[in-house]
């Protein structure tokens, strides 16, 4: 039998197996209860809160970052933690008690929609085409990735572990919708939980233990820095403390915890109002732990693989050499459970996006729910054969971590600048936000454009989106003074100031 | 183009760059705590975060999120004093 290349013994397999056919037979069923357009795209606005803060997370923490986080963590040490740490709790509290909350009373299914009521419709096709072409785009990684890691494990075909995949995740995203999608992420996080700490637990094992592992790293000599969260911006990492300030924790992460639709669609989902604000809080504890499961990993395997061409074959490599049969079943589940879980979310957000924003607005009008539903479906189709075709262009791009935010500082900053104005500000209007998109997404293209010449940092995305945000900011706020207000009964309860003054919560 | 650009924009570039050079790694640790501290803070300033009472019976305090966030916020900060 094919499957038993490389690596992976019988009861390997047979996990494996399981896994596959049961979240396939699960989503599916799921999908009996699937009547409208909002019980596939939003669960019936009936999902509970430790579901969606479980969904929220792992979606976030794909197999993109268990091999591309480990393998930073290799090369440029915990200061990668950064990104799940000061680069998401400050954000998903102030999403939670602020962004949510308006997000949530409007009873929108997308970002986009929010905006296109606060602004106008030429901003809401404008955000969800960027969005919809990037989420195509982060189909092809996710696909890719899966790939690599499948590949150097147990020499799978990179063509193979894709259309096994996309097939899975395909046939039950298709039948389920969303509610298939949270709940079984909710599944997926307690096996990659489980799978993480198994495979960090054998190599601080093998290491023996934290004491050693310090000893080992520093006396590698040039990796002082590998156990300091906070290095110097002159160091040649891109995590420098200044732009974990200022793009991370300022932009990016403030912009992925309240801007991106694959994150927020979860919350829109959510029982009431109190349980929406629950979920975020509740995926933040649990993204407290993140790094010590995919951080861990890396430097612990820099100790035992130091001689790695790549940082991005540690994870991979950890699995392939460390582990005894039965145990690589269930932290290849895990990484499997990591890979679909982001792949689910960016489909069933995609064709969300399309349908809602696009298809709805532009082709056919008032339709019933449940042709929306159908269109929906026959959407995450076309997106499954999309991504598969796109995942061979991933390959061209060294660091795949690095090139999934170079992407998303491209507009992240510049959308995160119209959405905090719009929510905080009642002078923002339609036309500073076009203006401050277009002109902050210039800005970032032109950053990017000339990066080599002017930072010192390696994949200064984290800088750029600094100042494209800015850009946008400026540009929204120069040019909506110098324009029309929106007239006061347009923007009623989607602006802060009004809403906070009723106390409203719960 | 690319290379006047990037020559304009090189010395505004570097001058940033010994700025932030200038900042000891013991501030900013001060600072990245400083924000964690500061949104625990306005977490408690902001009204009670309790779900809708049942029958009349107004929820217990340990319901209410800001407590939630001031602890997960807690829970950060010492990562940010350990490493």
């Amino acid at each position: 039998m094919e499957l038993s290349v490389g690596r992976l013994a019988t009861i390997d397999v047979v996990i494996i197996a399981v896994y596959l056919a049961g979240i396939t037979i699960l989503g599916v069923w799921i999908g009996r209860f699937i009547k409208t357009d909002e019980d596939f795209f939003l669960g019936g606005r009936n999902l509970p809160w430790w579901a969606i803060g479980m969904s929220m997370v792992v979606s976030d923490i794909g197999a993109l970052e268990l091999v591309g986080v480990a393998g930073m963590a290799y090369t440029y040490g915990i200061a990668v933690a950064n990104f799940d740490w000061i680069g998401c709790i400050p954000a998903m509290v102030v999403a939670a008690f602020i962004f949510i909350p308006y997000y949530w009373r409007a009873k929108v299914f997308t970002v986009p929609e929010y905006l296109g009521r606060r602004y106008n419709q030429f901003v809401r096709s404008l955000v969800a085409l960027l969005w919809g072409v990037f989420f195509l785009f982060m189909l092809g990684i996710f696909f890719y990735t899966a790939a690599l890691t499948m590949n150097i494990l147990c020499g799978w075909p990179m063509t193979f572990s894709i259309i096994l995949i996309a097939t899975v995740v395909g046939i039950y995203t298709f039948f389920g919708g969303l509610a298939a999608v949270v709940f079984l992420d909710s599944i997926q996080c307690v096996i990659l939980f489980i799978g993480s700490f198994i495979i960090l637990g054998i190599a601080m094992f093998k290491v023996g233990g934290y004491s050693q592992l310090v000893d080992m790293v520093t006396a590698m000599g040039g990796k002082g820095q590998h156990f300091n969260l906070l290095v110097s911006p002159d160091t040649p990492t891109p995590f420098g403390w200044a732009c974990v300030l200022f793009g991370l924790t300022f932009v990016l992460s403030p912009a992925y915890w309240l801007g991106n639709q694959a994150i927020v669609q979860r919350n829109l989902a959510a029982r009431s109002e109190y349980e929406a604000k629950k979920s975020v809080l509740w995926g933040g504890f649990l993204k407290l732990f993140i790094p010590i499961m995919l951080v861990g990993p890396g430097i612990a395997g820099l100790a035992l693989y130091p001689e790695l061409a790549k940082g991005d074959d540690i994870f991979p490599t950890l699995i392939r050499d460390l582990l005894p049969p039965g145990l690589v079943g269930i932290v290849f589940a895990a990484f499997l459970a990591a890979l679909i879980s982001s792949v689910d979310s960016y489909l069933n957000s995609a064709a969300t996006l399309w349908t809602k924003d696009i298809y709805q607005q532009f082709i056919r009008r008032d339709k019933s729910q449940r042709h929306y539903m159908i269109v929906g479906r026959v959407l995450t189709l076309v997106f499954v054969v999309i991504g598969v075709f796109l995942a061979p262009i991933t390959e061209k791009f060294p660091h795949i971590f690095g090139y999934m935010q170079t992407m998303l500082s491209i507009f992240q900053g510049p959308l995160l600048s119209i959405i905090i104005l719009g929510l905080l500000w009642r002078r923002a209007n339609g036309k500073g936000a076009i203006a401050g998109l277009c002109l902050g997404v210039a800005t970032s293209s032109t950053l990017f454009a000339i990066q080599d010449k002017l930072f010192t940092a390696p994949e200064p995305f984290l800088y750029i989106a600094w100042w494209a945000f800015l850009a946008g900011l400026v540009t929204t706020v120069v040019v909506s003074l110098l324009t029309k207000p929106e007239p006061p009964e347009k923007i009623e309860g989607l602006v802060y100031s009004s809403v906070r003054k009723s106390k409203k919560v719960g | 183009m690319r290379d006047w650009l990037a020559e304009l924009l090189k010395p505004l570039a570097e001058w940033l760059f010994v700025l932030v050079m200038s900042v000891p790694l013991s501030v900013v640790r001060l600072i990245f705590l400083g924000i964690l501290a500061a949104l625990a803070i306005w977490a408690l300033t902001l009204p009670p975060q309790r779900p809708e009472p049942v029958d009349g019976k107004k929820p217990s305090w340990f319901t209410d999120l800001r407590f939630f966030a001031v602890g997960l916020l807690l829970l950060q900060s010492i990562f940010y004093l350990i490493f």
